[in-house]
């Protein structure tokens, strides 16, 4: 059965991901065991499979939201247990105020996601305010602000002042991303990370935390 | 004769159109301003929430109000432009790049009006560039609406030819048309010529937003060409499939065609799209993937069936600097398959790094390949004279007609005579690397092409409305 799970997240199959489990934790198995039998080393697997090339970013991203459909069924059964279920880290990312543009953004959220992360994606077009306040109440390690347009680069920067004069800085490391943003522009703004596509992001994130 | 290329049967051309006007009758389109509902409503469409769909008849009734001709005019008439085109490509530079590299350092920096203006005066300068796109942002103003007003405004004291400039906000919309109607001698002078274009453009997958679309209708009252480029993504924000993508862009630019048309049915159009492939190992936008040239030529395709003009090919690989005449005659035939879609027009030159960046020097380069493009894209023609039927007589079997009159009269005209050699790039005297000849011909050109002014009364106009925005938009 942990098998047929992990066989199941690789293929990317939501509907029989969400079957399976079900079917697991009806039989009797832990939903720990699920977890870290199943879950954990088929995301490893993905991750594999995707840095040695035999895995496009479709395949990867299919795999993490599968995943995802597995960890909604299996965390509410491990919670409050002493043995804890506990995501390599959390990440806040969203696409800063004016920027409607979506797609990059999401590639990003989803391969962090599949890569263990706990993401809590803020949608597109975010007030500055939102970003200062989910930081202060979910406490993430790691803040992404997305911007693919020159004209709303520069709210990468009132985010990043909002969080210093919220005294919320010292806290997170920001990541910023999105086509016009370089190197040097993420320099020049205070930001921590700059990542050129989702998958540096994915490497950036996980170095850092060790 | 000459080179086409095609990739759609007639058959599939139909397919996508009637698969399009399925999309847009029971998908439809986002549109997020009251404004533009409510005129579409007006037309036809059903409204529900943002959610607009357009109905089958709607959507013909708009196409068969598509023009026969749209003119890009110029602020000096013998650089206007008439689309559809008989003959070649009408190229330009590519567009809005926030960055340029620095003549120089040779470093990114941020563009400014500055730099508009020493394109302006370069492309006005080189005859193969037929049209302007602001191919670097004045991005020291304040704001994207003044951005792109100063863009205009430099570009039209700068160079004599049409422009092509960037409009998400309908506050730009109303300012630049203003400008321009002062150089055109007025807003009815300038519906007759216009001598800008706009590109505003969907959000794809089938998005009109509030700021874009008010700005469509603007445009289109005041009978300025809209270029919706959208840039729909294979695989991210497209479907994966090529029909698929070609399906979605269609659906974009008719959904744009049927809204400006809805605003003023003798509204001009120019089909216009960069659709291509997302790179599905990291996400990012590939522009050297061969997928390009395809979704292009069928682009091409569609908007022949439609009757509208218009901007679908990439031209040349952005991969620099060509280190080696290899590069550059790769760099050639690039363009070359990019041509022979037979787009009306297309903006590329001098682009780098995605279209973000750009430099001077690259525009020269690109102009040189385009040059060179020229030879593989002529026509000939097939007559009596030029099927040889008397010269292959008298030379009959086992002769030659090297010193044949026939040969002689025709050479000159029908092979191509130059040499790829003969460009100061491959100049052998020196061993310069291309760049840095490249940027020696800029130096000569900005030092000695003087671009004829504005009549001053005009330009002092001109300076009103741009201290009026500066005034007004802080946005």
């Amino acid at each position: 059965m942990l098998n047929q799970i992990k066989k199941a997240i690789l293929e990317g199959e939501i509907d029989s991901v969400q079957d399976l489990v079900k079917k697991a934790l009806e039989e009797g198995t832990d939903a720990l065991e699920v977890l870290n039998k199943a879950c954990i080393p088929a995301v490893e697997k993905a991750g594999l499979l995707f840095e040695a090339g035999d895995y496009f970013l479709p395949e990867l991203i299919a795999a993490g939201e599968a995943t995802k459909t597995a960890m909604d069924i299996l965390l509410p059964e491990v919670k409050g247990r002493k043995e804890k279920w506990k995501s390599v880290a959390t990440f806040l990312i969203g696409t800063v105020e004016g920027d409607v543009h979506d797609i990059g953004k999401t590639i990003v959220a989803s391969m962090l996601s599949a890569s263990g992360f706990d993401v809590i994606d803020l949608g597109i077009d975010v007030s500055t305010e939102k970003f200062v306040e989910t930081v202060r109440e979910m406490k993430p390690e790691f803040v992404g602000l997305s911007a693919l347009l020159t004209s709303t680069m520069p709210k990468q920067k009132t985010v990043i002042e909002a969080l210093k004069t919220a005294g919320l800085r010292e806290d997170v490391k920001v990541f910023v991303g999105g086509a016009p943003v370089t190197e040097s522009w993420a320099k020049s703004i205070g930001a921590d990370c700059y990542a050129q596509d989702a998958v540096a992001a994915v490497k950036i994130a996980k170095r850092l935390i060790g | 004769m000459r080179s086409l290329m095609t990739v759609l049967t007639e058959d599939e051309v139909i397919r996508i159109h009637e698969a399009t006007l399925h999309v847009l009758e029971s998908t439809g389109v986002r549109v997020d301003s009251d404004k533009a509902i409510k005129i579409l409503v007006q037309h036809g469409a059903k409204a529900d929430g943002t959610r607009v769909r357009m109905p089958k008849a709607m959507v013909e009734e708009a196409i068969r109000k598509v023009q026969k001709e749209v003119i890009l005019a110029a602020r000096d008439p013998k650089y206007s432009l008439t689309l559809p085109t008989k003959n070649f490509t009408y190229n330009a530079t590519s567009g809005y790049s926030p960055f340029v590299k620095d003549m120089e350092t040779g470093e990114t920096r941020n563009s400014t009006a500055a730099d508009l203006k020493d394109y302006a005066v370069l492309c006005d300068y080189l005859d193969l560039v037929a049209f302007f796109w602001p191919i670097a942002m004045p991005t020291e103003e304040k704001s994207p609406i003044l951005e792109e007003l100063c863009a205009l405004d430099v570009s039209l004291r700068n160079t004599r030819k049409h422009i092509q400039c960037s409009c998400a906000w309908g506050t730009a919309a109303e300012y630049q048309i203003q400008l321009a109607a002062v150089v055109a001698g007025g807003e009815e002078a300038l519906r007759k010529n216009p001598i800008f274009s706009a590109v505003a453009s969907p959000n794809t997958p089938l998005i009109f937003e509030k700021d874009v679309v008010e700005a469509m209708i603007i445009l289109a009252e005041a009978g300025v060409p809209v270029v919706p480029m959208n840039v729909p993504l294979a695989g991210t924000t497209a479907p994966v499939t090529l029909a698929g993508a070609i399906t979605l862009t269609n659906a974009e630019q008719i959904a744009t065609l049927v809204i400006l048309k809805c605003a003023n049915p003798d509204a001009p159009m120019v089909y216009s799209s960069d659709t291509g492939i997302a790179d599905l190992r990291n996400g990012q936008v590939n522009y050297e993937a061969p997928e390009y040239p395809l979704l292009a030529a069928a682009c091409a395709q569609m908007a022949r069936y439609y009757g509208l003009p218009s901007c679908v090919a990439h031209g040349s690989s952005e991969v620099r600097p060509f280190e080696s005449s290899y590069g550059f005659e790769r760099n050639v035939l690039k363009i070359v398959m990019s041509q022979m879609t037979r787009t009306d027009l297309s903006a590329w030159i001098g682009s780098l790094d995605n279209a973000i960046n750009s430099s001077l020097w690259d525009v020269v380069l690109d102009v040189e390949a385009l040059e060179q493009a020229l030879a593989y894209l002529r026509m000939f023609e097939v007559n009596d004279d030029t099927l040889a039927l008397d010269a292959i007589a008298e030379a009959g079997p086992g002769g030659h007609f090297l010193a044949h009159r026939h040969t002689i009269k025709h050479f000159r005209k029908e092979l191509w005579v130059r040499k790829l050699e003969d460009t100061f790039i491959f100049d052998a005297a020196d061993d310069l690397p291309f760049p840095e000849k490249a940027k020696e011909k800029v130096r000569e050109i900005l030092s000695s092409h003087q671009v004829p002014m504005i009549d001053e009364d005009k330009q002092k106009e001109m300076d009103k409305i741009m201290e009026m925005a500066r005034r007004k938009i802080s946005k």
